[in-house]
């Protein structure tokens, strides 16, 4: 090899040399994340005071779920509470406890119970009352 | 006989410079040229979020990449902020960039301690390279941003989840 390949060899050596390196040198990288909750329906949660006489008294129930899904919150079909010995009383409900005009579950809401006194008045008794959530 | 020696040095002389005289002249000319660009380089501007989805069955979710609000499908209801993933490029106007690290079907996984969802993702750049526009010599950017659609089956756990999107540039 004479001196002017040589040289020329060394020089297309140095150019790869320097775009390989200018290569590397041109290369950027970022991170970030994809993500996602799944999570179930929001349930109702349902306090109510405590209720010493339920012929007089306002039953003020708090219905806690998330803002914005709730179309309507009813108590269908009637309410009873029963003193576990031989009466019982039969509550009536507001039925629709919020429409969905709104949309929005409040923070708290009251609704009107009373009946007809059965064989149990005066003693203390219970019974399931069931309030329905629907959402969106 | 200084003649003689004047003679015989002459005759030396041509007889030296022949081969020079014998030889042809070669000359060429090249150049010597660069572009000095700027490195590229790639910003992070948002995450992919897809925010919270309450599951009442199964549906699909979709995320545009240009969008900021999650389309959802079935029994599913989405809530909470979401945003497409957002990034931005900036070099050399001109630079014809690639852009690597996503995978080639443009699938991942999102995993939680219980469970994963696979993801598919929608980069707004889908030929693997771009070329920065602008004037040569100043500097150009570019977006990329990148939504996703995944499904929702009645096996999807409850959880968060999450994946790691990379993005690698380079000039090409």
């Amino acid at each position: 090899m004479n001196g002017g390949a040589l040289f020329r060899a060394l020089l297309v050596g140095l150019l790869v040399f320097s775009a390989f390196t200018a290569a590397r040198a041109q290369t950027a990288r970022a991170h970030t994340t994809a993500s996602v909750s799944i999570e179930e329906p929001a349930r109702a949660r349902v306090i109510a005071n405590i209720i010493t006489d339920i012929l007089t008294q306002t039953a003020v129930l708090t219905v806690a779920t998330a803002p914005g899904t709730v179309s309507s919150i009813s108590v269908p079909g009637s309410v009873g509470a029963r003193d576990g010995q031989d009466g019982d009383v039969t509550l009536s409900a507001t039925t629709v406890l919020l429409d969905g005009a709104g949309g929005l579950a409040p923070a708290g809401l009251s609704i009107s119970i009373g009946g007809t006194v059965g064989q149990g008045a005066g003693r203390a008794g219970d019974g399931p009352m069931l309030i329905v959530v629907q959402y969106n | 006989m200084l003649n003689i020696f004047k003679l015989s040095l002459f005759g030396a002389a041509a007889l030296y410079a022949a081969p020079a005289l014998a030889q042809s002249t070669n000359e060429a000319t090249t150049t010597a040229q660069t572009t000095i660009v700027q490195p590229v380089s790639i910003a992070v501007n948002s995450p992919l979020q897809f925010g919270t989805i309450v599951k009442s069955g199964a549906g699909s979710v979709t995320l545009d990449n240009t969008a900021t609000a999650v389309q959802v499908t079935g029994g599913l209801a989405a809530v909470g902020t979401a945003s497409h993933a957002s990034f931005t490029i900036t070099g050399g106007a001109g630079q014809t960039v690639s852009i690597t690290g996503l995978p080639a079907d443009n699938k991942m996984t999102m995993t939680s301690s219980d469970g994963s969802i696979d993801l598919t993702l929608t980069p707004s750049i889908t030929t693997g390279t771009v070329v920065l526009a602008g004037d040569a010599g100043t500097t150009a950017t570019q977006d990329l941003t990148i939504g996703g659609t995944f499904d929702v089956t009645s096996d999807t756990k409850i959880g968060a989840y999450s994946g790691d999107i990379a993005v690698t540039v380079n000039y090409s």
